[in-house]
């Protein structure tokens, strides 16, 4: 299995397209950190709680759809075509899907590493701030449900029909960088956590009478975090196990 | 290894891809299934593998249902299907490699990729990605993958398309080799190469077995049916006309020095024909011609 | 070679087989109806509740529709192109034809479809105007819109998308830098890279598009350029012969016609985004050094306005008193051409760089510089559509101090500055000139609007529209109102004009008598194109929102306010708001001149007078909800601003972010914190006796300057006690 997933990486990985979507977050991490980030979000500190659920939000949206396009490299022609040689292997399609997402998620680290290191480095650099260990929670609180949850129904909808994972690009992209508020995104679907910084972030900041603001995560969010993350694996686990033959 | 196939059929939208089929399969046997474009060979052969259901009937895989025992018959499956892709971004290596994994060989793995490259002549080129291949070596890369796990039963489709004339004797010859101890099941639509190898036959047209036995049955079966004529001058269009017709299938056309020798195969042959011996080629026709009158009547 | 015109009719025919541009067009026409309401979907309070019209229709639709409708066209493109890769058809094709048609007419069936979704979808948002809102239609506004931002938008996506892919021959990579584009043009100030959306926030009921048309056209015309670059570009780099990028490109610029044409428009692009006509950088009165040793005494401006051609032709005559200075330097507009200048009667030559003109002067006490200048005036750079300083259009003319569009001379300025002359306009509008309106006289056309003024700054504005003039008495002070007949009903149903009344009569009698008996108070309506108020000497405007809502306004009035209606309460109470802020400058400002000692200056008392009418009207509940708290919010915030805190690390910003904090502290001090030190005065002193303290020292200091040392000392109130915690 180690050496299938090996495999299933370097074939991403190992390509021009991964390196230019590379490139351009870096780019775009790039701005974020130089134009948005260094001044902090409300006038918090640039490496702030505050600030760094920021920038995980404003990275969010290019790093998923990059996701969403490697997610669809499992639906699309060529590896159709390949599935029948693959499917006259032992292999179960269940092992299949699973296989594949976990290359994804493997992939996912790794790219999601890229903008996080650079933050870091800038943030060593700049303010020769080091403290990155709580930043470690919010990666998993903002990148993680987010990026299950889309691995879950891009799966799904992939599994229906390749033509659907290139529907939800615009519409996750969309969700995730306009910030439509409450009247068009419903709050359930806010799965890049906008609203987070709509109401929370901000009622906490607004009028603030001390420099640090404690950050913590509110209950409800962390709700809303966990549901996205189960429907994730929900439509994961039901994308490995239904059996498709004609 | 035994397969079993009871009652099987298969419909597309109210189109019967399979219709009733009855078959029954013994190692070692090695198996040619010969039919038109869209008989059905294709879709057999991938509910052979598991990757098409029957719309009713069973599959039975040495005594137990295929569908229930899936696992059993790709651990002893090789499988070239007409139409495939390949990971190209990988190399032959890499991929022999991958598909080894997928198959579960652990041991001797080495071995048994070293061995499909040099059956299938790709030593040079293992280290090449495969997109920068050509078309009859990514078959070849195909069939590679297919005899990678030395498996129990072979299922190739069409498993010389692309291949200049040398590599096909010599695959041919692989496949036959392995039939000592194996299932190999071919599907073509090239006669010579059944004809070559295949100690039973399979004929298939619209759904149907038409015949299923060995090669010289067939040709038996077609005896008096195949004749010749020679039409001096320009008088052909009666013979042509009766072809038209379906009293008899022209099968080869030969321009001698005093006219035009025709080869007829037909139901009933008329007396102005001279009888010849059938080859594997005649009788498929034949057999064809009878499947169609039968169905007419 | 088959005839082109019928590949494209069958490829037409072909997608809609397809279904899924049918489902696109639905979606399009789902997306601009919800459009229709997007104001009041943004965090705009401002434009929340704006009146329902063709423009605002027509406009949010459109812009909504076009920002979501470029994505789904660019994907629906991308992969249209793609197919025959994917589906491996590309080979049997190309053996048909050159693959180079089959590419253009996919892209020609494509813009055909987005021709037919801006008509359809069009047509679906009129249907919904008429049937639903039952407002009547203006056909230009939806053509506008329509055909000027949404279908140029659809068709900029498909240029770009197709060169994208041509270039990368990959539908994931060009999918990503297309989004990186899009994201630039959204996240952008500039008016020329919003090339999805248009900067634009809302077209003025009050002005039209006329002053923002020019912008939006050369904006299109720029993206229209860059969109073929790309486009070119990628069919330059278009895959032949199964080699790669670099060969195919030496192959194709073989194709001398394609090559001159990729330079011509990459030239174009150039030439349009450096020569941009419209803007400029408008510093600030800040950066600006005074020359102290020359004083302004009088200035007397003859203007002649072509509102038709949005230009403008000016005589000024400055004259000033000179304490040994060899150069008077002026702030000028960049789109005002200088014919002729003289100095004392005698024309001289002077040096200009960028906006600075630099005029040699003799060492005479009295000096007389003439200038004589024409043209368009330049607009702000990032300000397009929402803070412009200036413009003229043809049913309305805005021109504030700010815009320079009078040369504002770096000097000191006199205590009384003489300023007479006149402004000349068409005659279907109607002019607010500084001042005391002399006389108007009618030539063949025009309006010749004579104006006589007595002022104490140097800051004269000029403002025009087809105005309805209603003239306010109100304690033997005269008001006059200006607005648009458009917005009268609102006008009469919210009672503005008896606000107003009310207005003058709490101040009148809270601070004291109105500055002045010869010159009226001119209230004037003006465009959205500058959000906000202004007051300078007795004229004071305010943006069109504040007098331009929905009639659902109206239960605002109503005794029994429901929860629902908090928040139209909460806008209604801003609007009046503003107009009340603007008015109190007429005693703060005006009437005393306040002079600025951060965090003193006139905004504070203007902002804490019109804080205290809007409690008494509203009570306290709504202004300490929209105010008070706000503003202690606002400050406490900024206290706490790591930069602000961190002073050192202020070194790690861009010179640009500084100012911008500096300006947000600047602004909170002088708006938020001040009146919130003199509540703290009012409580320590109680709310009588700080008022009559107020009384006293604006009698005091009428017409006279107001340090804030002597507000202190005369209030008997020390900084210290004033002090926020």
């Amino acid at each position: 299995m180690i050496n299938l997933l090996r495999y299933e990486i370097k074939r991403i990985v190992w390509s021009k397209k991964y390196l230019y979507i590379v490139l351009l977050i870096v780019a775009s991490t790039y701005d974020s950190l130089t134009r948005l980030i260094i001044g902090g979000y409300m006038g918090t500190a640039p490496f702030s709680d505050w600030s760094y659920t920021l920038f995980l939000n404003l990275i969010s949206p290019l790093l998923m759809v990059s996701m969403i396009f490697i997610i669809s490299s499992t639906f699309n022609d060529k590896e159709m075509r390949a599935r029948s040689i693959i499917f006259s292997s032992p292999i179960t399609q269940t092992k299949y899907y699973i296989l594949k997402s976990f290359a994804v998620f493997v992939i996912f680290i790794l790219t999601s590493l890229v903008p996080i290191s650079m933050s870091f480095i800038y943030y060593k650099i700049m303010f020769g701030y080091g403290e990155f260990g709580s930043f470690i929670k919010f990666i998993f609180a903002f990148l993680f449900p987010t990026f299950i949850f889309l691995l879950g129904l891009s799966m799904l909808l992939g599994k229906i029909n390749v033509k659907l994972i290139y529907t939800l690009i615009p519409v996750v992209f969309l969700i995730g960088f306009l910030n439509l508020g409450g009247d068009i995104v419903p709050m359930w679907a806010d799965i890049f956590g906008n609203n987070f910084f709509d109401m929370y972030s901000l009622s906490m900041l607004i009028g603030r009478e001390m420099e640090i603001v404690p950050f913590k995560l509110p209950n409800a969010f962390i709700y809303t975090r966990l549901e996205l993350v189960l429907l994730g694996l929900i439509f994961l686990l039901y994308t490995c196990n239904k059996e498709e033959k004609e | 290894m035994e397969i079993k196939l009871e009652n099987i059929s298969k419909e597309y939208k109210n189109v019967k891809a399979l219709d009733n089929i009855n078959l029954a399969i013994n190692s070692p046997a090695m198996i040619g299934f010969v039919g038109p474009n869209g008989a059905g060979k294709s879709t057999l052969m991938k509910m052979l593998v598991g990757q098409l259901l029957p719309t009713s009937g069973n599959i039975i895989v040495d005594g137990v249902l295929l569908n229930k025992n899936e696992k059993h018959l790709k651990e002893r499956l090789g499988y070239l299907p007409q139409d495939f892709g390949l990971y190209e971004e990988l190399t032959v290596e890499e991929f022999l490699d991958y598909m080894a994994c997928l198959k579960g060989i652990n041991r001797s793995k080495r071995k048994s990729i070293d061995r499909a490259i040099s059956l299938t002549s790709l030593e040079e080129k293992r280290k090449f990605k495969i997109k920068t291949l050509s078309g009859g070596q990514k078959q070849r890369i195909g069939i590679a993958q297919a005899i990678l796990n030395n498996p129990e039963l072979l299922i190739v489709d069409e498993p010389t398309v692309g291949l200049d004339p040398e590599e096909r004797i010599k695959f041919r010859n692989l496949f036959s080799e392995g039939s000592k101890e194996k299932i190999v099941i071919l599907s073509t639509h090239i006669i010579e190469d059944v004809e070559s190898i295949c100690n039973s036959i399979i004929v298939l047209n619209k759904g149907k077995i038409l015949f299923a036995g060995e090669p010289s049955e067939l040709v038996k079966g077609a005896l008096d049916h195949v004749g010749t004529i020679e039409i001096v001058g320009n008088n052909r269009e009666e013979i042509l006309e009766s072809g038209m017709k379906g009293e008899f299938k022209i099968t080869s056309t030969v321009i001698t020095p005093h006219g035009t020798r025709y080869r007829v195969v037909s139901e009933s042959l008329p007396s102005s024909f001279e009888k010849i011996t059938p080859s594997l080629e005649d009788a498929y026709v034949y057999c064809m011609l009878k499947g169609e009158v039968e169905n007419a009547g | 070679m088959p005839d082109k015109l019928l590949l494209i009719k069958n490829e037409v025919k072909y997608m809609f087989k397809e279904k899924a541009i049918i489902l696109l067009i639905l979606a399009a026409c789902i997306i601009l109806s919800i459009g229709i309401n997007s104001l009041n979907m943004t965090n705009d309070f401002n434009l929340f509740y704006i009146r329902r019209t063709s423009s605002t229709v027509s406009f949010n639709s459109a812009k909504f529709g076009a920002t979501i409708c470029s994505l789904l066209f660019a994907l629906f493109t991308v992969i249209n192109l793609d197919k025959d890769k994917r589906k491996r058809s590309k080979a049997i094709i190309e053996s048909n034809l050159d693959y180079l048609n089959i590419i253009k007419v996919r892209i020609t069936s494509i813009i055909f479809y987005a021709i037919l979704t801006t008509i359809v979808g069009m047509i679906v948002v009129m249907a919904i105007q008429k049937l639903i809102y039952g407002i009547s239609i203006d056909a230009f506004y939806y053509l506008f819109s329509y055909f000027v931002i949404f279908f140029p938008t659809l068709l900029f996506s498909i240029l770009i998308i197709s060169g994208l892919y041509l270039l990368t021959e990959s539908l994931d990579m060009s999918v990503i830098t297309f989004i990186m584009l899009f994201i630039k043009s959204l996240k952008s100030n500039n008016y020329l890279l919003a090339w999805v959306q248009t900067n634009l926030d809302i077209v003025s009921d009050f002005a039209g598009i006329g002053p923002v048309e020019n912008t939006i056209i050369y904006n299109r015309l720029l993206w229209l350029l860059i969109s073929l670059s790309i486009f070119f570009i990628g069919l330059l780099f278009r895959r032949r012969y199964e080699s790669g990028i670099g060969s195919s490109f030496f192959i194709n610029i073989k194709s001398k016609g394609l090559l001159a044409l990729t330079i011509l428009v990459l030239l174009g692009s150039g030439f349009t985004y450096a020569k941009e006509p419209y803007t400029m950088e408008l510093m600030s009165d800040l950066d600006m050094p005074i020359d102290e040793k020359i004083q302004l005494e009088g200035i007397y401006p003859e203007v002649e306005f072509d509102s038709e051609n949005g230009k403008m032709n000016a005589h000024i005559l400055y004259s000033f008193i000179n304490n040994g200075s060899n150069t008077v330097k002026f702030n000028i507009n960049e789109g005002l051409k200088i014919n002729s200048l003289k100095v004392n009667g005698e024309e001289i030559s002077y040096k200009k760089i960028k906006n600075i003109v630099e005029v040699p002067i003799p060492n005479a006490e009295k000096v007389n510089i003439e200038f004589s200048y024409d043209g368009e005036v330049k607009y702000d750079k990032n300000g397009v559509g929402s803070g412009m300083p200036g413009y003229i259009s043809k049913y309305s003319i805005y021109l504030l101090e700010a815009s320079n569009w009078i040369f504002r001379p770096l000097v000191v300025e006199g205590d009384i500055i003489d300023i007479s002359g006149y402004y000349m306009a068409p005659d279907y509008l109607t002019m607010v000139v500084p001042g005391k309106l002399v006389e108007v006289e009618t030539i063949d056309g025009n309006k010749k609007w004579i104006f006589e003024y007595k002022s104490h700054t140097a800051d004269i504005g000029a403002f025009a529209a087809k105005y309805k003039k209603v003239q306010i008495d109100v304690l033997n002070m005269a008001v006059e109102f200006y607005y648009t007949p458009k917005h009268e009903e609102y006008v009469d149903n919210m009672q503005i004009v008896e606000h107003i009344k009310d207005m003058m009569e709490y101040y009148t009698q809270n601070i004291g008598k109105y500055y002045s008996k010869e010159y009226p108070l001119k209230i004037a309506e003006v465009s959205i194109y500058k959000r906000g108020g202004h007051s300078s000497e007795n004229v004071i405007t305010f943006s069109e929102n504040t007098i331009n809502r929905d009639n659902d306004m109206y239960s605002v009035l109503g005794k029994n306010n429901g929860i629902e209606d908090f928040r139209k309460v909460d806008v209604y109470a801003n609007d009046l708001n503003l107009i009340a802020h603007e008015m109190a400058h007429q005693w703060w400002g005006t009437g005393v001149n306040v002079i600025e000692d951060i965090p003193w200056s006139s905004e504070g008392l203007a902002n804490y007078f019109s804080y205290k009418y809007t409690q008494k009207e509203f009570g306290d509940m709504i202004s300490s909800g929209a105010f008070l708290q706000p503003w202690e919010y606002r400050v406490n915030e900024l206290k706490n601003y790591y930069y602000i805190k961190n002073d050192d690390m202020k070194e790690k910003l861009n010179e640009k972010f500084i100012r911008s904090l500096e300006m947000e502290k600047r602004k909170a001090e002088l708006y938020y914190l001040m009146p919130l030190k003199l509540l703290k005065g009012e409580e320590i002193q109680g709310e009588k006796a700080f008022l009559e303290g107020m009384q006293k020292i604006y009698k005091g200091h009428l017409l006279k300057d107001l340090t804030y040392d002597e507000f202190l000392k005369e209030m008997n109130l020390d900084e210290e006690a004033l002090e926020i915690d």
